[in-house]
């Protein structure tokens, strides 16, 4: 048992800490420039297609994955300079039509170009099959892997936010907008770096994860949503924030997956739940959002906006 | 969405009408509406059911039982409201009164009943729903594939054919998902351990498979279609749980045993129909359709196949008049037509009463991994409300 709850620990810790990946570069373009971007989940698309369909091709994971960062980033450029760019005056309703479309365009022509079927993708021999920690423990190698570079990121993101300029610059910018503006920085350049870094990062999850996951067209409209709900908990704009959110929303979806159902099970009948069970699980995320929301309206680590 | 979807579907009407100007001095063709999904992450079905109709038709030269047919497809997006609106065109201002297609429930259920109300007569070529078996049948209604329960009912005569002692379930919340899991449930002689429940469309099962490492199951009922059992099965792989038989029906066709490859080797599957099922009706259907389209047909694309001939024979019996619909459902009842399954029959409540053969994993030669044809577990199986029906 003890080996169960250690386990499901680390299920908690890696879906928390891959949730993270996601929202990181999310959470910095809603609140640096204010952009509702939907979008967000078809980069992540893009980059497990890529991964797959490179590293299918040369044999090699790490091409795979360097070919994803470069692909989302320039993908996300494009849809700066092109798109994203028009819609900062504009008001979330326009944001919302225009992403959403561009998630239609990226699904379509996902389809287009693969097919409907997921494709096929192996995890690296290195990386594939259980990591044996004692006699009744072990944990799969991949996911432990997940958990490495999700500390990793964020590690290195807490020191580019808080010890670089880029990252100063970036932060007031997400609070005082137009003071950084009137000391002279280029904020349409901000603007462009930043959204290129974030879809860059939403293609590294997006390419991560694509081992585990069938990869295919549409396979990241679901997770923007529970994206979304992070960067709420965590206060819009905030990468501290967005990482305690994501661990936060990783531990509770577990709880509710593993703990409530055996909770309920020995206190009702089985038939109720069961019922109650899988619809408690199903909203836990969100339960934990409107508990939030009540105590501290703008999120656990809201900058002043 | 629809750009790959419309492309063959025109091509295809442009052919059919070609071949039937050629003989339309002859007799005017006869409609067929092939209402079916072939957009959005379920499209994969209908792909395979329309193309295994039309190369039915094709070997005929855009006939089905030497009368000339008019086939017109369209693409419902596994959505029942456009389902409704194509149903009502294609009665109202096309005159169709000869239905098939329709691949998911819920479909089904929201247009079957209008098509049958107009009169027109509707041939399932996938799961018929319970809701439209046993005591709700129509005499207007006909199932080629299987009966709404039989998926469920064959993953269980697998197990216990395996002498499976006990077992954990796994399927999503919803009715389908529940609908088998009861069907397998009633059919599985051995123990349940414990039932799992999990989101529709989920991609992340790492606390459901730390649940089933715990509790060690002999194997797993899984009832998670799509991208739901591909994301399931690469993470089972991973776990520290050495070799677990997971039953899954029909869920888990030969294309995706191919995508997934070695973490589908424990599959279980069961179906009417395998590739390798050895007639000269089905070794001729997997010939023609891999030269065709340049891949194996799934079980979904033999329901669109013998679907097809089963309307040819209807049609070879009335010449072509399907005016008289009780010589149309006379003919179709007869089901006189070489099946890939070998041998059709119809039951009572009009589902077919049929084999069901269990199949497991391996590799071939070129190293994919495809399933087997691992022996029989039914016999002229039907459905178990066949005699609720009175008509």
């Amino acid at each position: 048992m003890a080996a169960f709850a250690f386990e499901q620990s680390l299920n908690a810790i890696q879906l928390g800490l891959t949730l993270f990946l996601l929202t990181a570069g999310l959470t910095l373009t809603f609140g640096f420039m204010g952009v509702i971007n939907l979008a967000h989940g078809s980069v992540y698309m893009i980059g497990a297609y890529v991964l797959a369909a490179v590293s299918l091709r040369t044999g090699s994971f790490l091409i795979g994955i360097a070919a994803a960062l470069l692909t989302t980033g320039i993908i996300g450029l494009l849809l700066e300079l092109s798109l994203v760019r028009r819609l900062y005056r504009r008001g979330h309703l326009d944001q919302v039509l225009a992403t959403f479309a561009v998630i239609l365009i990226a699904n379509g022509l996902t389809t287009w170009l693969f097919g409907r079927q997921p494709i096929q993708l192996d995890i690296p021999s290195y990386l594939s099959g259980p990591l044996r920690l004692t006699a009744d423990l072990s944990y799969p190698k991949y996911r432990a892997f997940l958990i490495a570079l999700g500390v990793a990121i964020a590690v290195l993101l807490h020191i580019v936010m808080g010890r670089t300029r880029v990252g100063m610059r970036v932060r007031a910018g997400s609070t005082h907008r137009e003071l950084v503006r009137a000391l002279g920085v280029d904020v349409r350049g901000l603007f462009a770096l930043v959204f290129g870094l974030g879809s860059m990062l939403a293609g590294f999850a997006g390419a991560l994860i694509a081992p585990l996951q069938a990869v295919e067209a549409g396979m990241g409209d679901q997770i923007v949503i529970l994206a979304f709900v992070v960067i709420v908990i965590g206060g819009v704009g905030s990468v501290r924030g967005a990482f305690f959110a994501s661990l936060m929303v990783g531990i509770v979806d577990t709880l509710g997956r593993v703990v409530l159902p055996f909770l309920l099970k020995s206190f009702t009948a089985p038939a109720v739940s069961t019922a109650l069970s899988i619809g408690v699980s199903s909203t836990a995320v969100y339960l934990l959002m409107a508990a939030v929301l009540i105590v501290r309206p703008a999120g656990l680590f809201a900058g002043r906006a | 969405m629809g750009i790959s979807a419309v492309k063959p579907h025109l091509a295809f009407l442009s052919a059919a009408l070609a071949i039937g100007a050629s003989v339309a001095h002859a007799q005017s063709p006869v409609k067929i509406g092939l209402i079916t999904t072939l957009s959005t992450a379920g499209g994969a079905l209908g792909q395979d059911m329309r193309d295994a109709f039309q190369l039915a038709a094709k070997e005929e030269g855009g006939k089905l039982g030497g009368v000339p047919v008019d086939l017109m497809v369209a693409d419902d997006g596994l959505n029942p409201n456009t389902a409704k609106d194509i149903a009502e065109r294609m009665l109202q201002h096309d005159g169709i009164r000869l239905f098939t297609g329709i691949i998911y429930t819920n479909v089904t259920l929201a247009i079957v009943p209008d098509l049958l109300r107009a009169g027109a007569v509707v041939i399932q070529n996938n799961t018929g729903p319970v809701e439209l078996d046993g005591k709700n049948c129509n005499p207007n209604l006909f199932g080629s594939a299987w009966h709404g329960e039989a998926p469920g009912e064959s993953a269980a005569a697998a197990a216990n054919a395996r002498n499976t002692k006990q077992l954990m379930t796994i399927v999503p919340n919803y009715t389908s998902g529940l609908e088998q899991r009861g069907a397998f449930k009633r059919g599985f002689k051995g123990q349940i351990l414990d039932d799992i429940l999990v989101k529709l469309n989920q991609t992340d099962y790492a606390a459901e498979i730390s649940q089933i490492k715990l509790r060690r199951p002999e194997g797993i009922y899984m009832f998670l279609p799509g991208g739901m059992g591909i994301s399931f099965m690469r993470q089972l792989h991973q776990a520290d749980i050495g070799d677990i038989p997971m039953y899954a029906a029909t869920t888990v066709s030969e294309q995706v045993t191919a995508t997934v490859g070695e973490a589908a080797r424990n599959v279980v599957g069961s179906a009417p129909w395998t590739p390798d099922l050895d007639n000269p009706a089905s070794r001729k259907f997997v010939a023609e359709f891999r030269e065709a389209y340049k891949r194996t047909p799934t079980v979904y694309a033999a329901n669109g196949y013998d679907t097809a001939k089963l309307i040819g024979s209807a049609l070879a019996a009335t010449r072509g008049d399907i005016s008289n619909i009780a010589a149309v459902r006379k003919a179709i009842l007869a089901a006189k037509f070489d099946s890939v399954r070998g041998k059709f029959a119809f039951g009572a409540s009009q589902y077919p009463v049929e084999d069901w053969y269990m199949t497991t994993v391996s590799k071939d030669a070129s190293g994919t991994y495809v399933p087997h044809n691992a022996g029989k577990v039914l016999t002229a199986h039907g459905s178990p409300y066949a005699d609720q029906c009175k008509f």
